[in-house]
């Protein structure tokens, strides 16, 4: 699954560690999200979009 | 840009490498290291008690000590792991995991002063009754109530890697044991041996688990 989670984390100028304790979850973990090598669980999806006030949708795609 | 504390060593897709952590050589290194100086001091102990401190042992066990602490150094460097904590869940994660390495290096320490390491490679097990007592202590008292709460601290995304080794192990321990059974049984192959079952299931459950984890 791809994701723009990079993207907006770089637009606040977050870390994976910052974004990593927003979500209350592993560096390790956001990095596999980032590069498409774990897919978040539900739950954890509708985390990181309300914490970037967007859709999932506008998140994630399942291209590629 | 993103700050410099960034994990990722794949963009987006391509394959090409930017990274400059390596997280799982990391736990390979960082467990190797605490491994070596265990070895190392019981060695140096076990050869004392037996027949003196001798200075070439000494100075072979200290040059595996240092070994192993620059190991450590080095994997936490290019590790890039999550810091011990207690006030976050990866946090808490980190220190569990960190005092169970601890609670291993001391329980085989006292393996191999005590000769039982000798014998449970041989696949001749025997304890006396308060060993056994206290044994059967730490793994129901601590070591399973450090599993439970292991559990409740994992993210997903470490519940995803225990899961996979878990699932590689528990493969391998079927396959395995009953392969190897049945060469036993047409004498192709020597019986079961617990050990080297045992070290093999938990090896594969290390290395997947660790592959995983490392993102």
């Amino acid at each position: 699954m791809k994701s723009r989670l990079k993207v907006l984390r770089a637009e606040r100028d977050w870390s994976q560690a910052d974004l990593a304790v927003r979500l209350d979850v592993s560096r390790q973990a956001v990095n596999a999200i980032e590069t498409g090598k774990h897919d978040p669980s539900l739950p954890l999806a509708f985390r990181i979009a309300r914490l970037f006030d967007l859709t999932i949708e506008e998140i994630f795609s399942d291209e590629g | 840009m993103t700050k410099d504390d960034i994990l990722t060593t794949e963009a987006d897709g391509d394959g090409e490498t930017t990274g400059q952590s390596h997280p799982f050589l990391g736990q390979v290194l960082f467990y190797l290291g605490i491994c070596l100086p265990t070895g190392a001091i019981s060695a140096i102990i076990a050869d004392g008690l037996q027949g003196g401190f001798g200075w070439p042992e000494i100075a072979i066990g200290l040059v595996f000590t240092l070994i192993g602490i620059a190991l450590v150094w080095y994997a936490i460097r290019i590790g890039n792991f999550e810091p011990p904590s207690l006030s976050n869940k990866a946090g808490r994660n980190q220190l569990i995991l960190l005092f169970s390495a601890g609670l291993g290096a001391l329980a085989s320490i006292y393996l191999i002063l005590s000769g039982r390491m000798v014998q449970i490679v041989e696949g001749e097990f025997a304890l006396s009754t308060i060993e056994a007592v206290v044994a059967l202590v730490l793994l129901f008292g601590v070591l399973m109530p450090i599993a439970f709460v292991w559990h409740r601290q994992m993210d997903e995304h470490e519940a995803a890697a225990a899961q996979s080794g878990a699932y590689w192990a528990l493969n391998v321990y079927l396959y395995l044991y009953i392969g190897w059974a049945i060469a036993a049984a047409a004498d192709l192959t020597p019986p079961v041996h617990d050990f080297t079952l045992f070290t093999v299931v938990t090896f594969v459950f290390l290395g997947m688990w660790a592959g995983k984890r490392s993102g």
